[in-house]
């Protein structure tokens, strides 16, 4: 367990991460702006807030990137039921931020930072598989996707998008937590070891 | 090196796809339908308008690969060779692929839509491009920079959110001097305007400076500490002066104007248009004639020297006079209101809100006169305020005055005129 969390660095990367992620959010909660759209001739109002979660989806990547592969391969230890873990726990912790920052101030930008977070999360983890080090990259796609084509109209996202769902969109929570067991699975069993 | 084998090794070539698909695709369902409505053909609208929502995307994307190539330096151990090969000349290498990948998002769509509309470049059109292609290099070096000191798979995801979201968000924001520094040119050019080398300065200061400042700490001269120094002092003063440039301007920069050349034909009236806009002055300048005659037959005085295009005023208009009217020419020759709109010029009100039953006597009566009825009535159509039933009654009244005798007529237009700005502002 000390082994895998120095290995890891779960404690310096995944701290910082967090707090760099509750400011960001603190700051963004609310903020709108207007970023350019294929869909939408007046461009798509974005929520500043659905980048945040891109810090910790770079922080977790990172740490499951630091891996000692010989030993790890060798199975004593339970080191992939760790990350599974820790990926858990670093959503739960993002929700929480999310869930805390948005009751207090009021936001509905900052209550959805979890499910945003956990559904990212999934991309992430199943990217890993196929494309190995660069999935990192995923997430930033899929919210620039979202971006690009996911607006029906200013107020009305496509199903598919969830990041700009409501808080409380029932298919929304279930797709982001279908995601996010997706990608744990994915993570245990793909075959990929050395990244 | 070879050039095949330095591309197929970059990160560059797996990023191209998608870079370069996000830029045709957003050519193809925004800008296009864009050029093809306002630009009348004008290279430096053209530019300005197939760039302005690239700027972003290219800058985030040379950040990106920047720092995802020095990230493979690094590791690789080449950074660190030392005296074998220059860092400048490594850094050189492995950013080509990358800054020219970034410059194709920025010069795809403008030559596209060059192309497209068949519009010749000038050189005062290619200053936005020229900037989006420095500060393409600028962002890369940047990037590569970062890259150094942090893992790519941390840099690059960052860096793309954190560079996209500071050069497209400042333009929703009310401190407008930010918007014209941060390399997005935030302005749709109109015909007649150039962007300024001012505001291009503005807008390439702060980034080069951080590029500059960032390629100074690779210099192998004089301490860590003292590099740093005119890095911080490098950024410090070219972010003042950008600020300085552009601290009082409002939402949209200052822009030069009356840039594009008018050719004038004819003359009583003489009719000029902007050469290359694609529309006949000729044609144009023999209907502004048949109408005036027409309308001088029934007592209208209107015997302008000049018959000038809006076009080129960009989006300030200067007023008509007398003597020299201001009319939209080359629009109105595209959408066949040429005629109508010197019909309505002829009988300008003096006052800026006239009565809305004594103009519309007076407009339908002139346009049945120069045979724009047809125009007259599909305009109407278009208020939403203005039914059928009323529709038949103005041309009742209209055309009981038209079979009136001439002078009757000349005097019943002189007291409408009059009427209609009974108790307005004569203001205009």
């Amino acid at each position: 367990m000390t082994l895998w969390l120095k290995t890891r660095g779960v404690l310096t990367v995944m701290p910082l991460a967090l707090v760099v992620f509750t400011v960001l959010a603190l700051l963004l909660h609310d903020s709108v702006a207007v970023l350019p759209s294929l869909t939408l001739t007046g461009g798509t109002r974005m929520q500043l807030a659905m980048f945040v979660p891109v810090v910790v989806l770079v922080a977790l990547g990172r740490c499951l990137d630091a891996r000692l592969p010989a030993p790890e391969v060798s199975g004593v230890r339970h080191v992939l039921w760790l990350d599974a873990a820790l990926t858990v726990v670093a959503v739960l912790a993002a929700a929480a931020v999310g869930v805390a920052l948005g009751s207090v101030l009021d936001s509905e930008a900052a209550l959805v930072l979890g499910r945003n977070t956990a559904f990212l999360t999934g991309i992430l983890l199943c990217g890993r598989a196929v494309f190995g080090t660069v999935a990192v990259l995923l997430p930033v796609l899929w919210i620039v996707t979202v971006m690009l084509v996911g607006f029906r109209t200013w107020t009305d996202p496509y199903f598919w998008s969830v990041l700009p769902e409501p808080h409380g969109e029932p298919h929304a929570m279930v797709l982001a937590v279908t995601a996010l067991l997706c990608g744990i699975l994915v993570h245990q069993f793909s075959t990929r070891r050395a990244l | 090196m070879k050039v095949w084998p330095r591309l197929r090794s970059s990160s560059a070539l797996w990023g191209a796809p998608l870079a370069l698909a996000v830029t045709v695709f957003y050519y193809f369902s925004v800008t296009s339908a864009y050029v093809a409505d306002e630009s009348y053909g004008y290279a430096p609208g053209i530019v300005s308008y197939s760039l302005s929502s690239m700027y972003p995307f290219a800058y985030a994307v040379a950040a990106a690969f920047g720092s995802w190539e020095s990230g493979r330096l690094v590791r690789a151990s080449i950074w660190d060779v030392g005296p074998v090969r220059s860092r400048y000349r490594v850094a050189f290498d492995a950013l080509i692929p990358v800054v020219g990948l970034s410059v194709l998002m920025v010069v795809l769509p403008v030559v596209l839509a060059l192309v497209q509309w068949g519009a010749y470049p000038t050189l005062g059109s290619m200053r936005p491009l020229l900037l989006a292609v420095a500060l393409c290099a600028a962002y890369a070096v940047l990037g590569f920079a970062v890259g150094l000191w942090v893992r790519p798979e941390v840099a690059s995801p960052l860096l793309t959110v954190l560079v996209y979201l500071a050069v497209a968000y400042p333009v929703a924001l009310d401190t407008f001097w930010l918007r014209h520094v941060t390399g997005q040119y935030p302005h749709a050019l109109s015909y007649g305007e150039v962007a300024t080398w001012q505001s291009m300065a503005a807008h390439a200061l702060p980034a080069c400076a951080l590029a500059g400042a960032l390629a100074v700490l690779w210099l192998p001269v004089g301490k860590l500490a003292q590099r740093a120094l005119v890095g911080v002092l490098m950024v410090a003063v070219a972010s003042v002066a950008a600020w300085s440039i552009a601290r009082e301007w409002g939402p949209t920069p200052p822009v030069e104007t009356r840039a594009a050349e008018l050719a004038c034909v004819g003359t009583r009236p003489k009719v000029c248009m902007p050469k290359g806009s694609g529309e006949d002055a000729g044609a144009v300048g023999a209907d502004v004639r048949e109408v005036l005659h027409r309308l001088r037959n029934v007592g209208i005085s209107a015997s302008p020297e000049k018959v000038t295009d809006t076009l080129i005023d960009g989006r300030y208009p200067k007023e008509s006079t007398d003597s020299v009217w201001q009319l939209a020419l080359t629009k109105g020759s595209r959408d066949g209101l040429v005629r109508y709109q010197t019909v309505r010029q002829a009988v300008a009100f003096p006052c800026t809100m006239p009565d809305i039953h004594a103009s519309r006597m007076v407009v339908g009566w002139a346009a049945a006169a120069a045979g724009e009825q047809q125009t007259f009535r599909s305009l109407l159509r278009e208020d939403p305020s203005h039914d059928a039933r009323e529709q038949r009654a103005l041309e009742e009244a209209v055309s009981r005055v038209r079979s009136r005798t001439a002078d009757e007529q000349r005097d019943w237009y002189r007291v409408m005129r009059a009427k209609a700005c009974a108790d307005r502002g004569r203001d205009s």
